[in-house]
């Protein structure tokens, strides 16, 4: 894990241009053989409030945010006045000098502190949104972070040639003017170098959409809702490239509906929302699982309850989640950790839908939707496609008569599509028996019903042990037997793992106990791990720890100790680290 | 082809009602048009209308209350080939389906929508619905006052938000419906049908009586021109005394899945989704 990292933060105004700045220095360090992790915050507005973009750098891998800054960077007063504590001892504060008045008392020790008239740089209407590209010219003259890289990304990421040829006018101007008036103490204090592999900058969101064309998802319906839509965006962006279709619909309880129609036609399908949304596609969810449709869907989450903090991170809807709608069915729910497992269980999830023929969730977060790292390309090459039980007409043919719903041993029927022939039948959303009639509505099942809807039932659970050794439910990392197992699930593995490493840097041994698949819940190998664990700190982004309840209620166990953080912003490694210590004998 | 369309399975509509004409009408406009029922898919919604989905043989799924319409876009979006039809009821499509009946008109997708309009709640048993006629008496609209609120008119509605082929029919004359029903089928866009059906059990104001002393061929009415929108409106407005019959407004309009290139091709059902090659969005991330 990274021990030399630089951490940098740009701030402004909605519109000023923050992230894209953060985006180049994370682009031109990832080309040169460092590694980058940006997170982004940002309110709910498009002009004003404060957006932020940290870019953490170091020459080893990153899976995590951290706070303390090296530098920061800011166009407007409020950047400066959250971070002042964030500063560490001898940072660089660059400002815009007409803009923001720094206080002295405030700077913690030795930080230097560099007013630059950025924006006046620029003229007119322009000035707010190019003076991103001054602040990262005084950025590179205070830092020591070649200028001539920036301008290399500056070079892609504008393509229109008047643009392009202003902004880098005024990185250079800037780089010049800051250098000329002192500027950079020595050299960046990460070592460039050529890459020696391939690397994207990507986010979760990203990753997920790259996961869902290589599994051949054809159709894609949503309703925007952040932190869900940027996937929504990507997908609209590639359909025509990729033959898929996107549809928005007028509403997340559509969305869901349009993704069912699709499913049972036979196309993989995949939508995005974050928990209001999912909200109203929870009936629709119940159908998917009465009807055995396979749909994939994203719930991004951000804080709750309600429209609650639109642009902020939270894990509260665990629970929600995996207990969505009335009556009983199985279903998946899989948080990735990572912008890498954004991408493989993507994939994998859209083989589980047409596999066990149930709804599938993806349960990520604002902080893995949008948080972006330098990421090695993706290995697909081991990627197969499975459809599952999906029938062709020659199976149809040899397989007459044909019901949908037919009893089998695993739970999993054989699955024909509307245009084949030999295969025509109802799904329905009324509990129903092999034939996909349902149980009170036919004087012929009159007397049956009882055994119709249990028999239905237990077909839909009997796929849940296969479903559970599907995929690696659960990953236990580090040592098998440690003096403190950290228990958590979802975006907060790149924090934890990374207190790990600090754990183990101080002679302290650590191991964590990832819960990737929620529903079904692995209960058995949760409480092999935790029946050896010495000491459990529980690591959740919610108020109730609703893992650790699901813990206790699956296995009986109770986690010995938690952190639980639900004030909207991401954990950090160094404070998770801190926690592991405190609860240590 | 196949064309067996009917099913071992006896119906649960109450005698007389009108679904059963529906019924009868759908298989004869199937038959009619030479359909191929394998390549058919009925979307149906939740209630006695939606239940017509249990005794036709062709591909059907039976949604849940109200959500025909998406359900129905994913699959002709996911199978442009596929001839699909929406059916449902007046609460189903009018009540809790609105939205999706606005927006689905917008778009015009290839779907024929056929409303069973008994202006009644018949399977939870005789409350109000969007389309109850003011003071209708019902279980959730009682005596003195019945229902205060305007009715829906569903050929006036659709012909606004969009859809492209708008006309109305009655359960009780089975070869006019059947032949609107092809009409319906075989428009290149959403196709909607309002289908005035008694209900025997719940609904004692609009029986087939009340209808028949109403209906009349809209194509009589003076005004009357297929092509014109502004008429067809004030056309459809007529509810009373006289309430007009067949097709009020059609328009030729490029539907949603028309604006798509990706689906100039074969159905999205029918591409491959082994070995796709991501490398070029790996590139681009770089």
């Amino acid at each position: 894990m990274a021990k030399n990292s630089y951490i940098c933060q740009f701030g402004g105004e909605a519109g000023y241009g923050v992230m894209s700045a953060g985006i180049m220095v994370a682009k031109a360090a990832g080309r040169h053989g460092l590694w980058a992790f940006i997170a982004n915050e940002y309110p709910s507005l498009i002009k004003g409030g404060l957006n932020t973009c940290l870019v953490r750098l170091s020459d080893k891998p990153l899976t995590a945010y951290e706070e303390r800054l090296d530098f920061l960077g800011v166009l407007s007063q409020p950047g400066l006045e959250q971070n002042y504590a964030k500063l560490k001892e001898g940072a660089i504060l660059l400002y815009d000098a007409d803009a923001v008045k720094a206080d002295p008392a405030r700077l913690p020790t030795g930080v230097q502190a560099f007013p630059v008239k950025l924006m006046q740089s620029v003229t007119g209407d322009a000035a707010k949104v190019m003076a991103n590209s001054a602040m990262l010219g005084a950025f590179c003259a205070l830092t020591g972070f070649p200028v001539d890289l920036i301008a290399a990304v500056m070079r892609d990421e504008f393509t229109q040639p008047q643009i392009q040829a202003r902004n880098l006018a005024l990185l250079q101007e800037a780089y010049e003017k800051v250098s000329a008036a002192g500027g950079a103490a020595g050299e960046f204090p990460l070592p460039f170098a050529e890459n020696d592999q391939a690397k994207m900058l990507l986010t979760g969101n990203d990753a997920i959409c790259m996961g869902a064309v290589k599994a051949g998802c054809k159709f894609a319906a949503g309703y925007p809702m952040t932190p869900g839509s940027g996937i929504l965006t990507y997908l609209a962006d590639h359909a025509a490239e990729y033959g898929l279709v996107f549809k928005q619909s007028e509403d997340e309880i559509a969305a869901m509906n349009m993704l069912i129609g699709a499913g049972f036609a036979g196309v993989r399908a995949i939508g995005a929302t974050s928990g209001g949304g999912f909200s109203l596609m929870v009936e629709a969810l119940g159908f998917a699982g009465q009807a055995e449709v396979p749909v994939v869907m994203v719930e991004a989450q951000r804080g709750g309850p309600s429209t609650g903090l639109p642009t902020r991170t939270a894990q509260g809807d665990l629970n929600f989640v995996v207990s969505a709608s009335q009556g009983e069915f199985p279903r998946f729910v899989i948080a990735p950790g990572d912008i890498e497992e954004c991408f493989f269980e993507a994939f994998r999830v859209f083989n589980l839908a047409e596999q066990f023929q149930v709804p599938c969730i993806l349960l990520s977060d604002k902080y893995l939707a949008d948080s972006a790292a330098t990421t090695p390309f993706f290995d697909d090459s081991g990627l197969t496609v499975n459809r599952g039980k999906l029938a062709d007409e020659n199976w149809l043919a040899a397989n007459q008569p044909y019901a949908r719903y037919r009893q089998t041993d695993d739970g999993v029927s054989w699955r024909a599509v509307p245009g084949q022939k030999g295969g025509r039948h109802i799904a329905t959303s009324y509990t129903h028996g092999e034939d996909g009639f349902y149980s009170s509505g036919h004087h012929e099942y009159a007397g049956d019903e009882p055994d119709i809807t249990a028999a239905g039932l237990d077909k839909l659970f009997r796929k849940v042990p296969a479903m559970l050794a599907a995929l690696p439910a659960i990953e236990l990392h580090g040592p098998e037997v440690a003096d403190i197992t950290v228990v958590g699930w979802g975006s907060t593995k790149g924090a934890i793992l990374e207190a790990l490493a600090l754990a183990a840097a101080e002679g302290l041994t650590a191991n964590f106990l990832q819960v990737r698949c929620l529903s079904p819940f692995p209960a058995a190998a949760v409480e092999a791990v935790l029946g050896k664990a010495r000491r459990t700190l529980l690591i959740e982004g919610n108020k109730t720890g609703q893992l650790g309840l699901m813990i206790r209620a699956n296995t009986g166990y109770k986690v010995d100790h938690s952190y639980l953080k639900y004030d909207s912003r991401p954990f950090v490694p160094s404070v998770i680290f801190a926690r592991m210590k405190e609860v240590l004998p | 082809m196949a064309n067996d369309v009917n099913l071992a399975y006896s119906s649960t509509w109450c005698p007389g009602c009108g679904n059963f004409g529906i019924f009868n009408a759908l298989k004869k406009a199937f038959a009619d048009a030479g359909l191929d029922l394998e390549a058919t898919v009925l979307v149906t919604g939740i209630g006695c209308a939606g239940k017509i989905a249990q005794y036709l043989n062709t591909y059907r799924i039976e949604t849940l209350h109200g959500r025909t319409l998406p359900v129905a876009t994913g699959v002709k979006l996911a199978n442009h080939r596929l001839t699909v039809i929406a059916e449902g009821g007046d609460g189903d499509g009018m009540g809790i389906g609105m939205g999706h009946f606005i927006h689905t008109a917008r778009r015009n997708l290839d779907i024929a929508y056929f409303i069973h309009n008994n202006q009644i709640y018949g399977l939870t048993k005789g409350q109000s619905s969007p389309t109850s006629d003011l003071g209708a008496v019902t279980k959730f609209t009682p005596p003195p006052l019945g229902n205060v609120e305007r009715p829906i008119n569903i050929v006036q509605t659709a012909i606004s938000a969009g859809a492209t082929f708008v006309a109305r029919a009655f359960t009780g004359d089975i070869p006019q419906l059947a032949g609107l029903m092809i009409e319906a089928i075989r428009h290149p866009g959403f196709a909607v049908v309002d289908i005035l059906q008694p209900c025997v059990s719940f609904n004692h104001l609009n029986t087939y009586q009340w209808y028949r002393q109403r209906i009349t061929p809209v194509a009589d009415l003076p005004g009357y021109d297929i092509a014109d929108r502004e008429k067809a409106l004030s056309l459809a407005s007529l509810w009373g005394d006289k309430i007009p019959l067949g097709v009020f407004y059609q328009e030729t309009r490029p539907t949603f899945a028309d604006s798509l290139p990706q689906l100039a091709g074969p159905p999205l059902a029918a591409r491959p989704v082994d070995d796709i090659s991501i490398a070029g969005l790996m590139a681009e991330m770089a």
